[in-house]
């Protein structure tokens, strides 16, 4: 990748074959760039299922699974609409999939709202945001959609993750082998891995 | 302790939606890995509260609790008597 197109200010991370490779604009945190790490979970449920469980269990089955604003966006004149809740509960299980939680979460600590645009989005609250918090997700992204009896969802987290320490493959000590074979070339050996902003100096 | 194991059996025939026949399970057997949803698992809950007039609370509310026949018998053992 030519230097030439990462931005000044910042910061590139020196790949191993010499290349600058972007790193991911960052929201909410002290350091606008930094290495990112996604997490994506995804789920799909039947609808007729969901369907089935309104109609055995009515009212106490929409309670216990989903919020009163879920049970409000998904209820209209027709009453429940099954497509709707299998879509919420997808998503639910695609968080939980995604953070991969070690403690009990409830089925609330997850809700589905719709942002001002009418696209989903996720809140996440107990044990949800608390696992949230220790994976350090800073930004989340959800995805519904219900079509011929199904209703799926893909839920990604994106992780604020520090820059990693690298280890380095302990060299082989052939003697025939020379430097140049260990460290490929085209930069100094120091300057492999660290972030410092190199996108102004001469390549 | 009552043994709620036949009562919960005939709630998983009803509501687990296992892939196996549930008469082969074992009480220690993993419900999950015979194909008990999360979803599925929903609908078994509110099929053994109404079973048993019971509601499981919150902290009853984790895999744990569903993973096998003998788990929930435990927990339907410690409602049933709280309840009581």
């Amino acid at each position: 990748m030519p230097t030439a197109e990462i931005p000044a200010g910042m910061p590139a991370a020196v790949d191993w074959d010499g290349t600058k490779r972007r790193v991911a604009p960052r929201r909410g945190t002290d350091r606008p760039w930094a290495l990112s790490t996604l997490r994506v979970g995804t789920d799909m449920m039947a609808v007729d299922e969901v369907a089935r469980s309104i109609e055995r269990f009515g009212e106490r089955y929409l309670r216990r699974v989903f919020s009163e604003l879920e049970r409000a966006t998904c209820t209209g004149a027709r009453g429940p609409a099954a497509d709707r809740f299998a879509a919420r509960f997808a998503a639910k299980e695609s968080v939980i999939k995604a953070l991969r939680p070690d403690r009990p979460i409830a089925f609330h600590d997850i809700e589905v709202q719709l942002d001002p645009d009418g696209g989903p989005e996720i809140e996440l609250r107990g044990n949800a945001a608390n696992c949230a918090e220790a994976l350090r997700v800073i930004d989340t992204s959800l995805s519904l959609t219900h079509d011929a009896g199904r209703a799926s969802a893909v839920f990604v987290a994106v992780l604020d993750t520090p820059l990693p320490s690298i280890a380095l493959p302990a060299p082989t000590l052939d003697p025939a082998s020379k430097l140049s074979d260990l460290f490929p070339a085209g930069i100094p050996f120091d300057r492999r891995y660290d972030t410092y902003d190199h996108s102004q100096e001469a390549v | 302790m009552p043994d709620h194991t036949q009562l919960i059996r005939s709630v998983l025939v009803d509501h687990g939606r296992l892939a196996v026949d549930v008469a082969t399970l074992s009480d220690s057997a993993s419900l999950y890995e015979a194909g008990l949803t999360s979803h599925a698992s929903v609908n078994v809950m509110l099929a053994l509260e109404d079973e048993f007039d019971v509601e499981f609370p919150e902290r009853f509310l984790k895999r744990t609790t569903f993973e096998s026949i003998e788990n929930l018998s435990v927990a339907l053992a410690d409602l049933v008597h709280v309840d009581a």
